[in-house]
């Protein structure tokens, strides 16, 4: 007797014992050890954490070592691991103009207060393949820039002193030339799409999480749509930095922030296309982004779409993709949309067997009758096969 | 029970929230119920919202079937079911009348199901209308003015097209004469097990944050019109393992040349015909 | 409630449930059995003695995202108990509170001054808790429910309630998708009244 697929408990076990046995690859190549990854791997633990919503360098290092170096399946599993975290408390606003900088560049003034620091930025290498990375141990001081000839000595950006330079919003800000910020201690609390599901129209404050939490690849393309032309923003990248910034929370008991802790955090505000309107004078906009670590691209996209969702709200042109709420927010999230695609591979049997049965009947409905007359041929309606 | 994890590993806050979702779905049959989805260990798309909403019923003394395609044996219902036999320790079954709660994922099973059952429906797309309007605002407005002249129009357009409405599974339905309600991917043979049963039905979409329900005793109608009464897919052939006749059969290519047999979708109904000495058809 | 309920005395805060998780699972298929049957009376779990029925339907639902209103001898005996315990923001206003706990009928409010929900979501509808055993506002009716959740050939039949009470439950009904859902608790088991119930007073 012929028997349907069976056997589906010993097809998974026999799938996670080959992926466990993949995972590690031959075992002759010594194992990569977490710190390994957190250390040299950095940028995908930075981009882990983010996506993953967790600010937890082992854990999403531990993530990228399981998932065999695929950062979105690296994310799933460090989202799987924050939806069963109890939340102890909301922290301050973060003062990111206190921020230590480690890197700090505007491309709207040639020189301003704190000055321009480039920091460790891939921009200017020449992306040429560094053959003496391939060698076992690089020389200690490598530059990390492919062709560049080895610096002086790279400099220890731990020892040097803390720098907080004003922000560059807030210096053209004094001048009326751009739009105030939001305030910072908005009443009520800002929502949180991990505890209340979208609703629509959706706030700036829950569009800013889901920008966050948003797969880097789809915000880069949204935001590149925009660059060219559907829904443009004109944007000048008013500032990026990077550095760690104190966490403060204020605890019930004492009444008083104390600081917790420090996160290493990249921000960007985009300067939008000015705008005005009957009483107010132009003035340029602004979108924001604000990643963990060093994600510097996405927090560049995130601010430029950002800004594109306000377009309504400023007074400008809707219908573009990168200006659609509904669109960008529901198709950001990389989880559920990996998610979803790959559950095609589940079966769709009873669906498709359905499809056919409905195919089969509308054939036979053609055969017995013209097509213009066949929705009042008398063809039994009673749904049996022919 | 896995270490590190609460029982049916949701934590007790997001229960209680996923629980106001399903007690307000059951006070609305039909109504989309938006709630905080978690992400699970197991992909968006593969269940999720039928997880997150057997782990927030899920109790001790409850006794558990998983079914994908009608089938307990296929792998993502294996998974599942071997998900809360580890995060909860409860006892699981494949037989449709022992088990407490069924979830499913694109069919209900053939056994008439009986008061005090649960059934959990892993939804994809829980809103109906999506295929007219992909946005959700504009959706919402219709199902709170019940507008659903859209709908009916598509199908009419089937009429018109194909001689029929040429939606066969996913069909859409009016629950408690109200609310227009994807019945998620089952097949359209199933919808009938829908009107009046005297299980409590309960939908979960996870990557969409909704859930939805249907009370037992609810008056379930699948859309139709009156000249095109909804109606029902059957086989001329019979299950090649049991000879049933009446199931929902899937259907087997055997070569390259057009041979193939229909065996039932429900390999629970199936065994336990040919426990009772039912041979299948030639 | 009992006189001799345990946070009688306001300086000592009573405990919760013993098995937390296994019994707010048993409370909560309890309440989801009463809904989705109305009219029928359900057993609630031993288990939840000797927390009494009100606050075990607090302790089972609510938390820091339920506001809470309880009527005036639910607040004076509970208030202290259910923040610890919940952790819920206790509201002055009916219209405020996704639930409300109420001790008897006579200390019910008129059920149009709880949150009916919106059209849009009618989910965000307030849930009414009714302990029948407490004062009553009148003499028992006999009525008869129907609706999704009751079989069409046996409509359920009830002695309870005052007819005020029976006639605002038809009004909150008219109102469909929007109205509030009630849940009575009480000795003889927990009746749930959707707002989708239909009443016919005899």
């Amino acid at each position: 007797m012929y028997v349907a697929v069976k056997g589906g408990e010993a097809a998974i076990d026999a799938a996670h014992a080959a992926l466990t046995k993949k995972r590690r690859g031959d075992p002759a190549v010594p194992d990569l050890s977490l710190e390994q990854i957190d250390q040299q791997l950095a940028l995908a633990v930075d981009r882990v954490m983010l996506e993953g919503s967790v600010y937890d360098r082992e854990l999403a290092a531990l993530a990228v070592k399981q998932a065999r170096g695929d950062l979105l399946e690296a994310i799933f599993l460090l989202r799987a691991y924050r939806t069963t975290l109890p939340r102890l408390a909301a922290s301050l606003p973060l003062e990111t103009g206190r921020m230590a900088v480690a890197r700090r560049i505007s491309a709207t003034f040639k020189d301003l207060p704190g000055g321009q620091v480039l920091g460790a930025t891939f921009d200017y290498t020449h992306r040429l393949l560094d053959f003496a990375l391939a060698a076992a141990a690089p020389p200690a001081g490598d530059d990390g820039g492919g062709d560049a000839p080895a610096p002086a000595a790279a400099p220890d950006t731990a020892a040097a002193p803390p720098v907080s330079p004003p922000r560059v919003s807030d210096l053209v800000g004094r001048d009326g030339l751009i739009e105030p910020a939001q305030p910072s201690d908005p009443e009520p609390a800002p929502a949180d799409l991990t505890r209340q599901p979208l609703r629509f129209p959706a706030g700036r404050d829950l569009r800013l999480q889901a920008l966050a939490r948003g797969d880097e690849g789809f915000l880069v393309s949204l935001a590149y749509s925009s660059q060219r032309g559907h829904g443009t923003i004109h944007p000048f990248a008013g500032e990026i930095r990077q550095g760690e910034v104190a966490v403060e929370i204020v605890p019930e008991e004492l009444g008083f922030p104390v600081t917790i802790g420090t996160v290493a955090v990249t921000e960007c505000e985009m300067f939008g296309q000015f705008t005005g309107s009957q009483g107010e004078p132009p003035r340029f906009t602004r979108g924001y982004g604000l990643t963990f670590g060093e994600s510097e691209r996405k927090a560049m996209a995130m601010a430029i779409v950002d800004r594109a969702l306000r377009s309504a709200e400023l007074g400008g042109s809707t219908g573009a993709p990168a200006q659609d709420v509904e669109f960008v927010l529901p198709h950001s999230d990389t989880v559920e949309a990996s998610g979803f695609l790959q559950h095609l591979k589940l079966p769709h049997y009873v669906d498709f067997q359905s499809e056919l049965e409905g195919l089969r009947r509308m054939h036979a409905g053609l055969a017995a009758a013209p097509p213009a007359a066949a929705d009042k041929s008398d063809a039994p309606d009673d749904g049996t096969l022919p | 029970m896995t270490a590190g994890y609460n029982f049916a590993y949701l934590d007790e806050q997001t229960k209680r929230m996923i629980r106001r979702a399903i007690l307000k779905a059951v006070a609305v049959p039909g109504y989309q119920v938006p709630f905080a989805s978690r992400e699970m260990p197991l992909p968006f798309g593969w269940g999720t919202g039928g997880i997150q909403v057997t782990a927030s019923i899920l109790g001790h003394a409850d006794i558990l079937k998983v079914i994908d395609q009608g089938a307990d044996d296929t792998t993502n219902a294996v998974s599942i079911r071997r998900f809360f036999a580890r995060v909860a320790g409860v006892a699981t079954t494949t037989r449709t009348a022992a088990a407490t709660i069924i979830q499913t994922r694109h069919r209900i099973p053939e056994t008439p199901l009986r008061a005090g059952q649960i059934m959990v429906f892993q939804v994809p797309i829980p809103e109906p209308l999506r295929w007219l309007e992909p946005r959700e605002s504009e959706n919402r407005k219709s199902h709170a003015m019940a507008d659903y002249g859209a709908m009916h129009v598509k199908l009419y357009e089937d009429i018109v097209r194909y001689g029929q409405i040429a939606t066969s599974y996913d069909y859409p339905v009016r629950v408690a004469g109200r609310y227009l309600m994807a019945p998620s991917p089952i097949p359209k043979f199933d919808n009938p097990k829908l009107d009046r049963s005297p299980a409590l039905m309960l939908f979960g979409a996870g990557r969409e944050k909704r859930i939805y329900a249907i009370p037992p005793h609810t008056p379930v109608v699948s859309l139709d019109f009156e000249d095109h009464p909804f109606s029902l897919q059957r086989w001329t052939e019979a299950c090649s393992q049991c000879g049933d006749t009446a199931s929902f059969l899937d259907e087997i290519l055997l070569d390259d040349q057009g041979n193939r047999r229909f065996v039932c979708s429900d390999t629970d109904h199936c065994a336990a015909r040919q426990a009772a000495g039912a041979g299948g058809a030639p | 409630m009992s006189a001799a309920a345990p946070w009688a005395e306001d300086r000592t805060i009573a405990p919760g449930f013993a098995d937390p998780v296994g019994t707010t699972q048993a409370v909560f298929r309890t309440v989801l059995d009463a809904l989705a049957n109305p009219g029928l009376a359900v057993r609630p779990p031993a288990a939840i003695a000797p927390v009494p029925a009100l606050a075990a339907v607090a302790l089972t639902l609510c938390d820091l995202d339920t506001p809470v209103w309880l009527d005036e001898s639910v607040a004076a005996r509970w208030a202290g108990y259910l923040k610890f315990h919940c952790g819920c923001p206790l509201v002055a206003a009916p219209q405020e509170a996704a639930f409300a706990m109420v001790d008897g009928f006579a200390r019910l409010p008129p059920l149009a001054r709880f949150f009916p929900g919106e059209p849009a979501f009618p989910d965000t509808a307030a849930t009414v808790v009714v302990d029948v055993d407490g004062p009553p506002a009148g003499p028992d009716v006999s009525v008869r429910l129907t609706g999704p959740g009751v079989p069409e050939a046996e409509p359920r039949v009830l002695a309870l309630g005052p007819a005020a009470f029976w006639e605002q439950v038809q009004a909150n009904g008219a109102a469909f998708p929007l109205g509030v859902d009630l849940l009575l608790v009480g000795r003889a088991g927990w009746i749930g009244l959707p707002r989708t119930v239909a009443v016919e007073i005899a």
